[in-house]
């Protein structure tokens, strides 16, 4: 499953790795959207199969950030 | 004692005037402390309250026995007018310059108003932007309804409670300028009343929120597409918004050309203005504002009984602003749900411009329900919708009350 970015903004946090497992609502990045600070939920159990971002890497609204499987 | 008095004539002048003058003198040198400490403590917007509060108190404190008998102080004299005794108080008051040159004439409502512009993404609002559009206009409701109520229930003149409305516009700069137009007399407390609501709306409006909006409905996610609107589509949709409204409202053209410059500059990808815009020149004009605003804070400007009505006045119109905003919210969600699409009624607080304030203050209330909510972007399509609303609200205010009453 692709989580993808539902607004543009600013990774200030990545908080897992490649080959995490991952639960409903664990946390996988902080963003800064309109200098807000929003937690980014995991939507679904599984395994972190990619890592598309990191720090500091501004992303654009539908930009794919993580898949999880 | 007396010498004392002469060399501390901080203290001396406490005795010199009227009980009342001197008991507000104290209250106001409290109070300032209190609101810059609040601003300290991110309670209150620290960008106004803590060079505000600064202000009120060395205002309030820094009194001495001018010459002729008087009383006063060397930092500000709000109500000179006559332009020779003007130039010669330039010379002597510090912030008499930065009072007369950017503060009374607008200038620095504008600056300030260039930087929100500079700072809004007019996609957000383009992606939705009938809801945004109505939702903003409900969230209007403060305005009027306080200009009704003011004039039928507490006798104030059209123009005095049309320019207290405008703290339901819930934007600083917009108070600012509309006091200046049709209530010059009253523009210091209505600004410094505006002011702290304002800051206080953070405070404040999450409650409504949870009042109006039950749990269920709060965390309702939203998944929007942001429309792929080319740069050029937006900068011109900003170009002609602008032309329209300066030629229906003239009389608001200061406040309009500030906030679409600032979103033109930004649009057209001139970094080195939109930085100026947004950081430089913003944050300069927040700081003056601020400060000019406490040094107004005198105790004999603020002993006018027409500021118990405001500060009535002023939260009824953020109260109501916010309640016509969530009704807002409430008829596009049903409208929405006949659709068969969401909308999170919590959006309509962000009608209420105080940006980015009420947007965030929305998605605050959803995600606390529901984490994985995300209505930021429909939000301050909301917001910004309401800044623009409120100026033409300022304008069509400016330009028609000499007909009211």
């Amino acid at each position: 499953m692709d989580i993808k970015a539902r607004m543009p903004g600013s990774i200030i946090d990545v908080k897992v790795a490649e080959g995490d497992a991952v639960k409903v609502r664990d946390i996988l990045c902080v963003m800064d959207a309109m200098k807000m600070e929003q937690s980014i939920p995991c939507p679904k159990a599984g395994t972190v199969k990619a890592v598309k971002v990191a720090v500091g890497d501004k992303v654009k609204s539908g930009q794919v950030m993580f898949v999880v499987e | 004692m007396n010498m004392f008095f002469q060399i501390f004539p901080g203290i001396g002048t406490l005795f010199a005037v009227e009980p009342k003058i001197c008991i507000a003198r104290i209250f106001l040198i409290l109070f300032g402390i209190f609101l810059a400490y609040l601003g300290f403590k991110r309670t209150l917007e620290p960008l106004i309250m803590v060079p505000m509060g600064f202000g009120m108190v060395a205002v309030n404190c820094g009194v001495l026995f001018l010459a002729a008998g008087q009383i006063g102080n060397i930092i500000i004299d709000p109500l000179v007018s006559n332009p020779t005794e003007l130039v010669d108080i330039m010379q002597v008051n510090f912030l008499q310059p930065i009072y007369n040159l950017t503060f009374s004439n607008g200038l620095i409502a504008c600056l300030v108003f260039m930087g929100i512009g500079a700072r809004s993404e007019i996609s957000y609002m383009l992606a939705k932007p009938w809801s945004s559009v109505f939702i903003a206009i409900l969230a209007e409701m403060g305005t009027f309804a306080t200009l009704f109520i003011g004039v039928k229930f507490f006798g104030l003149a059209p123009q005095a409670a049309a320019a207290i409305g405008t703290i339901g516009g819930a934007d600083g700069p917009m108070v600012l300028f509309t006091s200046l137009m049709l209530a010059p007399e009253l523009f210091v407390p209505i600004s410094i009343i505006a002011y702290l609501y304002l800051s206080l709306t953070y405070g404040g409006y999450p409650y409504l929120i949870k009042l109006f909006v039950p749990k269920e409905y709060r965390g309702i996610d939203m998944y929007v597409d942001m429309p792929e609107v080319s740069q050029k589509s937006k900068f011109i949709f900003i170009i002609l918004c602008c032309t329209v409204l300066c030629l229906l409202l003239p009389v608001a053209a200061p406040l309009i050309l500030s906030f679409f410059i600032g979103m033109g500059v930004k649009e057209a990808g001139v970094n080195k203005y939109t930085e100026l815009l947004e950081d430089g020149m913003s944050y300069f004009a927040t700081f003056f504002l601020g400060l000019i605003l406490g040094v107004l804070c005198e105790a004999s400007t603020l002993l006018n009984p027409t500021v118990l009505i405001i500060l009535v006045l002023g939260i009824l119109a953020l109260l109501i602003s916010a309640i016509g905003g969530l009704i807002g919210g409430w008829i596009m969600y049903l409208v929405h749900k006949k659709k068969g699409e969401d909308f999170n009624p919590v959006i309509g607080i962000s009608g209420v411009s105080c940006v980015p304030t009420t947007a965030k203050l929305a998605q605050h209330a959803a995600q606390e329900e529901n984490p994985f909510a995300i209505i930021l972007p429909v939000a301050m399509g909301a917001n910004i919708s309401g800044v623009i609303v409120s100026a033409i609200a300022a304008g069509v205010l400016v330009a028609t009350i000499g007909f009211v009453g």
